[in-house]
């Protein structure tokens, strides 16, 4: 007979445990203790948050005041050989100016002893749509295309560990579509990408699992819509169009967890409706068409009004 | 170390999601009212002047500066230590009064450290309106940052005398007698209590006129040798020394030997009242003016 232990999480990939930083007498990053695994991670928060150098430190490219920083398993600082298995777009544009695409790519991927770089450039380049035979230097190129060389000198090592800063400015709405599947399809395939950005619509594209930072602390971490369910201090609000918005109203103020109801009136040809305070939103929903029905409204539209990442956001950083 | 030993564990693997911090909130603890406000100002103002909590280069300096005080006392402990003979050591050791005029530059320059730290650091930082939105009032914040200067300053005028007597108390080579001991600590306190209390005063009154530290220490040192200077000029042109309890410097060994009922060479003959004349009005006139200035002062509160 066998016996099994408990089955244990798997150990995380990016491991930060109680790190800060600070140049003097400002305070970039205080106390910041997460750790996350295989897929994508947006690292979330205003300009000035401390994303940036949250990352420096996760590269190994400067050393935390206070805290360990782990990747893989091992300190990105003192371990010059986990930074091989490492891919980094920063936000800066530092490029080798003599250089066409397809050599900065394939310097990249000799300093990272990649066996053969030749090919592996000509795939990093390939990933990000750029044509590894252009013979223009990199100085010539669009902001776009420059980010996307920048990309795919993150790329060329093959890396388990991806942190990518900003990584799609400059980028026209088709090439950001293609490198949002990109970063989504390297995360299925098992790696670790962290996103640092603060635009939220981008933000939201990578996905629910967000890591917030606000004034150099760790807000918030997990699924925005998880979050936004914790936030008991801001409740739900939620619009309900119907055809009989004060008979609703009367209905749905008695209901248990709802604190407020605002009638909103018909604007041009849009019928009016009942904007809900509730705590508890899962409650709501099961129970408004029911409430409908017995007031006879017909219900038209549910809507949740602070249910996205942009509310989360606000109602974390804006204080 | 892997990361499973520091403790932390994927968050999203368990779909956990953790707010960690919302920002400002209502504070629902214990209010521990001025007292309290008062007590925390002292004590941060206190690690600051001694460089606590921050850097090694923020340390060396006051300590530095209040080690040179203890050097006299150290060499006087070895040489008590050393030669047991009564003759040799009251021949080499000077009093407890006496004392004071090794280390008065050394205490000077402390002392020109501390205050503009103390005080200078949380006008230019803004802290100071902070301090004002808190129980406290420019009185009663005053009142902490004196408090604070005061200890810290204490360090180099109380601790060597002291060290000397308990030097002295061991090698049976100082008061004999419990009575005797006791009549030479409270001397030795009160003296050094006068003179903590003037060189607080001082510096308060010249750190309140700038929000520069390195101005305000300047200007200490620049108060100390300007009033020497006019001092002697006066005692020498107008024959008189009690003119010389002008000097901080020259008013601190006077004030030593008067207090341990010695006799002075730089001030013998000036009345008492002149001495403790002096001392009230540099010692409260820079209280005063540190509280004019700080009452003056464009503040939130």
């Amino acid at each position: 007979m066998t016996t099994t232990g408990p089955v244990l999480p798997p150990e995380p990939m990016v491991a930060v445990d109680g790190v800060s930083k600070w140049f003097g007498d400002v305070v970039a990053v205080s106390d910041v203790t997460f750790s996350i695994g295989p897929g994508v991670t947006a690292l979330l928060g205003p300009n000035g948050a401390g994303k940036s150098t949250l990352l420096r430190m996760l590269c190994g490219l400067t050393p935390p005041a206070r805290g360990e920083v782990r990747i893989l398993g091992v300190d990105p600082r003192t371990n010059l050989a986990v930074r091989s298995r490492i891919g980094i777009v920063p936000q800066q544009e530092a490029m080798f100016e003599a250089l066409d695409a397809f050599g900065f790519v394939r310097l990249a991927g000799i300093l990272h002893g990649v066996a053969d770089p030749d090919a592996a450039a000509r795939g990093a380049l390939g990933l990000v749509e750029l044509d590894p035979d252009e013979p223009r230097k990199v100085t010539t190129y669009s902001k776009g295309m420059k980010q996307r060389v920048k990309v795919a000198q993150a790329l060329v090592n093959d890396p388990e560990v991806l942190f990518l800063d900003e990584p799609l400015t400059g980028l026209d709405p088709r090439q950001r579509n293609h490198l949002i599947d990109l970063f989504a399809r390297l995360g299925a395939q098992g790696r670790c990408v962290l996103v640092s950005s603060h635009v939220l619509d981008e933000v939201e594209r990578f996905g629910s699992r967000v890591l917030v930072v606000a004034q150099g602390r760790l807000a918030a971490t997990g699924d925005f819509r998880a979050i936004r369910d914790l936030m008991d201090d801001h409740p739900h609000r939620i619009r309900v169009r119907t055809d009989r918005p004060r008979a609703l109203a009367v209905e749905l103020v008695a209901k248990p967890g709802v604190t407020a109801v605002e009638l909103e009136p018909p604007s041009g040809t849009r019928a009016g409706g009942v904007v809900v305070e509730t705590t508890d939103a899962g409650a709501f929903r099961r129970s408004v068409a029911r409430s409908a029905c017995t007031v006879h409204a017909a219900l038209w539209e549910v809507t949740p009004l602070d249910d996205d990442l942009d509310s989360v956001f606000r109602y974390l950083v804006q204080q | 170390m892997s990361a499973s030993d520091l403790g932390t564990h994927d968050v999203f693997a368990t779909g956990d999601a953790e707010i960690l911090d919302r920002g400002y909130r209502s504070y629902d603890g214990e209010r521990r009212g001025v007292r309290g406000a008062v007590w925390a100002v002292v004590r941060h103002s206190v690690q600051r002047a001694l460089g606590m909590r921050r850097t090694l280069w923020a340390k060396l300096l006051p300590i530095f500066a209040a080690g040179i005080a203890y050097v006299p006392a150290v060499v006087f402990v070895g040489i008590v230590a050393l030669f047991k003979s009564d003759e040799a050591t009251q021949f080499v050791l000077p009093t407890y009064a006496e004392y004071y005029g090794f280390i008065i530059a050394a205490l000077v320059v402390f002392a020109a450290i501390v205050a503009p730290e103390v005080l200078c650091t949380d006008r230019r930082s803004g802290m100071l309106g902070v301090y004002l939105a808190s129980p406290l009032d420019r009185d009663t914040y005053l009142l902490a940052k004196a408090a604070a200067i005061a200890f810290v300053l204490s360090i180099g005028c109380l601790g060597p005398p002291l060290l000397m007597l308990v030097a002295n108390v061991l090698q049976s080579q100082g008061p004999k007698g419990a009575s005797d001991i006791a009549l030479t600590a409270v001397r030795i306190l009160g003296s050094g209590l006068l003179i903590t209390l003037l060189f607080t005063g001082i510096t308060m009154g010249v750190a309140s006129l700038t929000d520069r530290k390195a101005i305000a220490a300047a200007g200490v040192l620049l108060v100390i040798l300007v009033t020497i200077m006019v001092a002697g000029t006066l005692s020498t042109t107008g024959g008189t020394n009690s003119v010389l309890a002008i000097a901080p410097t020259l008013l601190t060994i006077e004030l030593a030997a008067r207090v341990h009922g010695e006799y002075s060479t730089i001030m013998p003959g000036a009345p008492s009242a002149i001495i403790w004349l002096a001392w009230a009005v540099w010692t409260v006139g820079g209280f005063t003016l540190a509280r004019i200035q700080l009452h003056r002062l464009p503040v939130t509160r």
